[in-house]
């Protein structure tokens, strides 16, 4: 009985323990108080390089915010990024999230590069109300499962084989028609995923998938893989690899005098050590959320920004995410005047960003349907003359796509 | 799978096999004679790599004179490493001996890193993209050279250790070692030429590698487990062993790669090893056989 009593009363202390921020206003809400963002990025481990990397756009966009007079609608709030090492570990991204949350009181949280490690945060954050804003993770289902609190300015795996097959449309109104595909990925989980994308999207959209080869991570010779492309009769073909792979399968197409419209994915395809394989890599395309050279104002005023805080430094794909995803937040946070968590996540449903210094990604326009994700969209860039060039979508294209027979 | 195919599959599974058998003969040259297991090998097959690229990006040697510069560095590491490393270890149990060349291999990895940052290096010449047509099939140029180096290598070896001092010594050596102390044999003397010649033999194979692949601290991961396999297929410390453990493995890799899955045909060189430890558990060609 004596026990059941304590119960209660713990009970309702945990009820007042919850109902309390409610009633008494928060402290966010003193006009010179900061905005606080906790940001959760890998510093040591094996993500080390891409976390200190992500770091610097973070912290740009909060030097910027800051310069150009902070949060105006809380009068002048500065932006204060509360920065967290994961250590490349799902584990830590879970602890260090809920640490934010319930220790540094931030009001919202921004991060965490892999998809492995950004799931688990994403879910902390969605169980104690705290806007999460996803950078770079791709994995479908973190806009898939109803999360209210999770938003992402990412695009979702799945979506590339359409933009392939967007691009693939376009190049067929300018007389350059490529009708059959050709696959080769690497055998390990990115490249999987990217090869069960294509071919369940690829032939849908009359693009047949003729041959679909795998390969090894360190393949010392692709002649025969490269004989099997040939062979096939495809005219096109979608590659997933990390870079030094890349180089020797590009120069094994080259050895056969076999030059198809060749697709490479992601940061791994859009590489100095791809273009470093000379003439076999000149006029390859590449499939990539952002590139530097996007005709854009605010991404060339990005890219110069980044160059001048770290000078001799071009930002990549992810950085720019990095840079929107802090950007989104604080202007969130402005919308919704408040600090708050709940009415940062109102704004956030209802931001609609088209111009501006956060206007730094490919689409036109980045706001969050009612699952959090953004209509985001990914460019085509192609190797032309020893430099990767934004050739689709046509609205932020440097320039045309230069034919492929160079 | 067309005809076309299996016989790109199986040039191509003999190319690979002769690269593959460039990297081992020296992991079994020093098995051989000294008895120790290298896990360093492929770190210094790395470091010949690098050589190769530094020669050709910042003194415009071609790989293929590069061979005549790094070889010798190569040799001198060798030598250096006996005596510097291996030496001490020969008076410790064999555990102790594959740590100390494990730690070597992590530690070189990690410097390589700090001095040539994890970006992937290349060498890009014409002949980067040349090829030799038989037929339906070809050889790229890169491989084609440094498969030909392959067999040039165990030829000088074969005829080495068949028909010269040295390498009467040596094989005196790896068949009793305290037989060969007590005729009057130099032994340290023996142990330090075999490893200078071994991992002389790596810088051969690094700048010959180098500008058919690239090259990244890591690299040499990709060889030091298949060099492993090749000469414990071929028989632990047999010449001829490597070549035929390495067209073996070659073949066999490549066959099966164009026929099923990549992560599948990863795994055969492991079966194979399986197969033959099960079987012939002193390897194809045993070394007594060879000598």
């Amino acid at each position: 009985m004596t026990k059941f009593t304590i119960d209660r009363r713990q009970t309702l202390l945990m009820g007042a323990a919850v109902a309390m921020p409610a009633i008494i206003p928060s402290r966010g809400r003193a006009a010179t108080e900061a905005l606080k963002i906790g940001v959760l990025v890998p510093m040591t481990g094996v993500h080390a390089s891409d976390g200190i990397r992500m770091l610097k756009a973070h912290q740009l966009a909060a030097k910027m915010i800051n310069a150009s007079g902070g949060i105006k609608s809380l009068g002048g709030a500065k932006l204060e990024l509360v920065v967290t090492d994961i250590q490349s570990k799902p584990e830590v991204s879970r602890a260090e999230a809920e640490r934010l949350i319930s220790r540094e009181r931030v009001s919202a949280l921004a991060g965490a590069w892999a998809s492995a490690t950004t799931i688990p945060a994403a879910q902390i954050a969605d169980r104690n109300r705290t806007p999460f804003m996803i950078t770079s993770a791709v994995n479908d289902a973190l806009t898939e499962q109803g999360m209210k609190y999770v938003f992402r300015t990412a695009v979702k795996a799945k979506w590339f084989g359409g933009y392939i097959a967007d691009f693939l449309d376009y190049q067929k109104t300018k007389g350059i028609a490529v009708g059959k595909i050709a696959l080769a990925t690497e055998d390990g989980p990115a490249g999987q995923a990217v090869r069960s994308n294509y071919t369940s999207v690829m032939p849908g959209r009359g693009y047949p998938i003729l041959t679909d080869e795998t390969f090894r991570t360190g393949t010392p010779d692709f002649s025969t893989i490269v004989t099997k492309l040939r062979t096939s009769g495809a005219d096109g073909v979608l590659t997933c690899a990390y870079a030094e792979d890349s180089t020797v399968l590009l120069r094994a197409l080259a050895a056969q005098n076999f030059r198809p419209l060749y697709v490479g994915f992601g940061g791994a395809h859009v590489n100095q050590t791809v273009l470093a394989a000379g003439k076999p890599s000149d006029r390859t395309f590449g499939v990539v959320e952002w590139s530097p050279d996007l005709n854009k104002p605010a991404s060339l005023a990005f890219v110069k920004a980044f160059a001048e805080a770290h000078p001799g430094e071009t930002p990549l794909s992810n950085q720019a995410q990095a840079f929107v995803a802090t950007y989104a937040l604080a202007l969130a946070a402005d919308a919704a005047k408040s600090t708050d968590r709940n009415a940062i996540r109102e704004a956030l449903t209802s931001l609609k960003i088209t111009d501006g210094p956060a206007a730094v990604l490919p689409a036109p326009v980045l706001s969050f349907d009612e699952q959090g994700q953004s209509p985001s969209t990914c460019v085509i860039v192609q190797a032309i003359d020893g430099k990767f060039v934004t050739v689709w979508p046509e609205a932020v294209a440097v320039r045309p796509p230069a034919p492929v027979q160079g | 799978m067309s005809t076309t195919i299996f016989l790109q599959a199986l040039l191509s599974g003999l190319t690979n096999g002769a690269i593959y058998a460039l990297v081992a003969v020296g992991l079994t040259l020093v098995f051989g004679v000294m008895r120790i297991v290298n896990f360093a090998h492929g770190e210094f097959l790395m470091l010949a790599m690098y050589g190769g690229y530094l020669a050709f990006t910042f003194l415009g040697i071609d790989p293929i004179l590069a061979v005549f510069l790094v070889a010798p560095v190569l040799m001198l590491m060798g030598y250096l490493l006996f005596d510097g490393l291996i030496r001490p270890a020969l008076k410790v149990p064999e555990i102790n001996q594959m740590a100390v060349t494990l730690g070597l291999s992590l530690l070189l990895q990690y410097l390589a890193l700090v001095v040539f940052k994890a970006d992937n290096l290349l060498v890009t010449q014409e002949r980067s993209t040349a090829s030799i047509w038989l037929g339906p099939v070809l050889i790229q140029m890169p491989q084609a050279i440094a498969a030909l180096a392959s067999i040039i290598l165990l030829g000088l070896f074969y005829l080495t250790l068949r028909k010269t001092d040295l390498g009467l010594i040596m094989r005196v050596v790896s068949q009793s070692r305290d037989g060969a102390a007590l005729s009057g044999i130099d032994i340290s003397g023996t142990y330090r030429w075999a490893m200078a010649i071994g991992l002389g033999t790596l810088g051969i194979a690094g700048p010959l590698m180098v500008s058919a692949l690239y090259v990244n601290p890591h690299v040499g991961q990709l060889f030091t487990l298949k060099a492993f396999v090749i000469v414990i297929v071929g028989g632990m410390g047999s010449f001829g062993g490597v070549l035929i453990g390495a067209l073996l493995v070659g073949v066999a890799e490549s066959i099966a790669a164009s026929w099923l899955t990549a992560s599948v045909a990863a795994a055969v060189p492991f079966a194979l090893l399986i197969l033959v430890m099960l079987l012939r558990p002193e390897g194809l060609v045993p070394a007594g056989g060879s000598r």
